[in-house]
């Protein structure tokens, strides 16, 4: 597999803050990569350095294999990105604030203008001026500006930013498409884990500034609790005779009452019957499913 | 290089043309050249000479040098804005993430205001020019009272041309200090109220010294206008034989160009 990102080192201070620290990266071909992070983690930032936006304090950053220093003019002409908040001129219609970078770009047919819009939904728009747009719409424009130069890399940053389920609906299965049909490789930071969950097929996640974990989804998937879900009543009594089992690794009430048991999934009928032979009832029992907001959340 | 700065600076031109203020100010300056013929061409009064309207000449003096006041705030402006505007909107990430350099989009934008600059010039020009042609006649400037001929017609248009040549390129260099201050804060606001002041306060301070004053844009104008007057003062000589008018702009562009670049290659954008 050929790497399209890699990152060595990867490192920015802010003073005194370690904004991102020594971040080895790595997205193969084809990937839709899932960049995680709380909050301050330094997911910005790492995009921001990978296109240059700001210097980084030390590492070194390759794409499609060549460092970025060497030949940025031919990378970039390959490269979309959405970073943070989407920007554009408001007194120009899609249209034009597109043609604009269109012209950045170069090589570009007009028709690619149309064509990126009808991808994001905003064809019935791109006349009128953007600062008229709805958050939703603008969040779209910035999309179709990542994906306007056939990007064989795109950077999204919290692309669902804005969007109504409709729209992210819409967004995930234009991402879905390039990755199949073209090839195009993903990075697209997130918060919304299940977004992630559904999309990407490698997770990094980073905290603090650096990278804890970086692995497949199924690999990660694999890493978290497994076992059964149950509803019973009276509930402290199930937790309390579930614990007490040697063949239960843990018991953990879930917000909605529901109990989470770390236990072989094999389990089913074990703990069915301990439930009911001490007279609790139990009005749903099924395996748990594993989730990455689960393992997001332990880490 | 050039092919990417070219196409940077089509899609400047993209920008600076749909931009309403950009119209909203080409009538604030033509107002201004406007009214100051007309207020010279009609409270002016009459003349006794053969010659019964004013000179076109010294109507055009008046009209160009309210016209250039209100255009080198306007280029003020815009050239305050340009980075700055990019800086605050964030668009400048847009350019920037494209395949080009931080010194091709620099360099398209600098084009992008020297063709701005001279839009306003050729605009002012010919607006005044044209009204003053409407309102005045050309030939020899009499004296009002004693029909001595003080100009002959080739001299006074002579005088007006390397007036009007002399006047740009000093123009221009307040485009250059709008460039300058447009990378030395992320807000327009800011960008334009510091370039404002700048140029004002440079201008009250280094006043009219020839050799230190960064904008003699109208000052071979207000200098025309007394000598279609038939006064006899033209420009300070320096001006002209010292070439002043074009040492003295090119001194200022000079420094302010690099160190805008410099900014602007080393800065960060997390805009
Ligand atoms: N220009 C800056 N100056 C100082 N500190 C900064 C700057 N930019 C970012 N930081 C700090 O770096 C850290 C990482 O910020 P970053 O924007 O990369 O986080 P993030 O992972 O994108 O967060 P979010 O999910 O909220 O978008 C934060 O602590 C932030 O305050
Ligand atoms: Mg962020």
């Amino acid at each position: 597999m050929v790497a399209v990102l890699r990152t060595e080192g990867l490192s920015k201070r802010f003073g005194s803050l370690h904004a991102v620290e020594d971040l080895n990266l790595q997205v193969e071909e084809g990937d839709i990569y899932g960049f995680l992070g709380l909050n301050g983690a330094g997911k910005t930032t790492t995009m921001r350095m990978i296109l240059r936006l700001i210097r980084p304090t030390a590492g070194r950053v390759s794409v499609f294999g060549k460092d970025i220093r060497e030949d940025w003019i031919g990378i970039m002409s390959r490269v979309g990105s959405l970073v943070e908040l989407p920007a554009y001129y408001p007194w120009l219609s899609a249209r034009k604030n597109l043609e604009i970078l269109r012209l950045a770009t170069g090589g570009l047919p007009r028709a690619r203008i149309d064509e990126v819009l009808a991808l994001v939904g905003l064809e019935r728009r791109m006349d009128d001026r953007v600062g008229t747009y709805s958050q939703g719409m603008r969040q779209r424009l910035g999309i179709a500006m990542a994906l306007l130069p056939r990007p064989r890399l795109v950077f999204l940053d919290e692309p669902s930013n804005g969007l109504d389920p409709h729209g992210i609906n819409h967004i995930r299965g234009v991402i879905r498409d390039l990755n199949r049909q073209e090839g195009t490789t993903f990075v697209i930071s997130s918060h919304l884990l299940h977004e992630v969950e559904i999309t990407a097929n490698r997770v990094g996640i980073l905290k603090e500034g650096r990278l804890i974990l970086q692995d497949t989804m199924q690999g990660i998937l694999a890493r978290t609790v497994s076992g059964l879900r149950i509803t019973a009543e009276p509930a402290g009594r199930a937790a309390e005779l579930l614990r007490a089992q040697p063949w239960v690794r843990g018991v953990k009430a879930e917000e909605t009452g529901a109990l989470r048991v770390d236990c072989d999934p094999d389990a089913f009928a074990r703990a069915n019957s301990l439930l009911l032979q001490n007279g609790v009832t139990v009005s749903e029992l099924t395996p748990a499913r594993r989730t990455l907001e689960e393992f997001f959340l332990s880490t | 290089m050039m092919l990417r700065t070219l196409r940077l600076t089509a899609a400047e031109s993209v920008k600076l043309f749909a931009n309403p203020v950009l119209y909203v100010s080409l009538v604030l300056i033509a107002s201004a050249a406007v009214s100051g013929e007309l207020a010279q061409g009609i409270f002016g009064g009459q003349k006794e000479t053969v010659w019964r309207n004013h000179h076109a000449i010294h109507l055009f003096a008046y009209g160009f040098r309210f016209g250039m006041a209100i255009a080198t705030l306007v280029l003020l402006v815009f050239s305050s804005m340009i980075f700055a505007g990019e800086f605050d909107r964030g668009t400048v990430k847009n350019l920037l993430t494209r395949p080009v350099t931080r010194t091709d989009v620099f360099a398209a934008k600098g084009v992008a205001v020297g063709a701005l600059a001279a839009i306003l010039y050729g605009f002012t020009l010919t607006v005044s020019l044209a009204l003053a042609l409407g309102m005045g006649e050309l030939g020899p400037v009499w004296d009002d009272s004693m029909y001595l001929m003080w100009r002959d017609s080739d001299e006074i248009l002579g005088h007006a041309r390397k007036a009007v040549l002399m006047g740009f390129l000093p123009f221009l260099a307040a485009g250059g200090l709008g460039i300058l201050v447009s990378n030395l804060t992320q807000s327009s606001g800011y960008a334009v109220a510091g370039a404002l002041v700048l140029f004002l306060f440079g201008s009250l301070l280094l006043g009219e010294h020839p050799g230190l004053f960064l904008h003699h844009g109208t000052y071979p104008i207000r200098q025309l206008e007394i000598y279609a007057r038939a006064g006899s003062t033209r420009w300070d000589p320096r001006m002209e034989e010292g070439l002043l008018f074009l040492k003295v702009p090119l001194f200022y562009i000079a420094g302010f160009l690099p160190a805008a670049w410099a900014v602007f290659r080393s800065r960060d954008i997390t805009a």
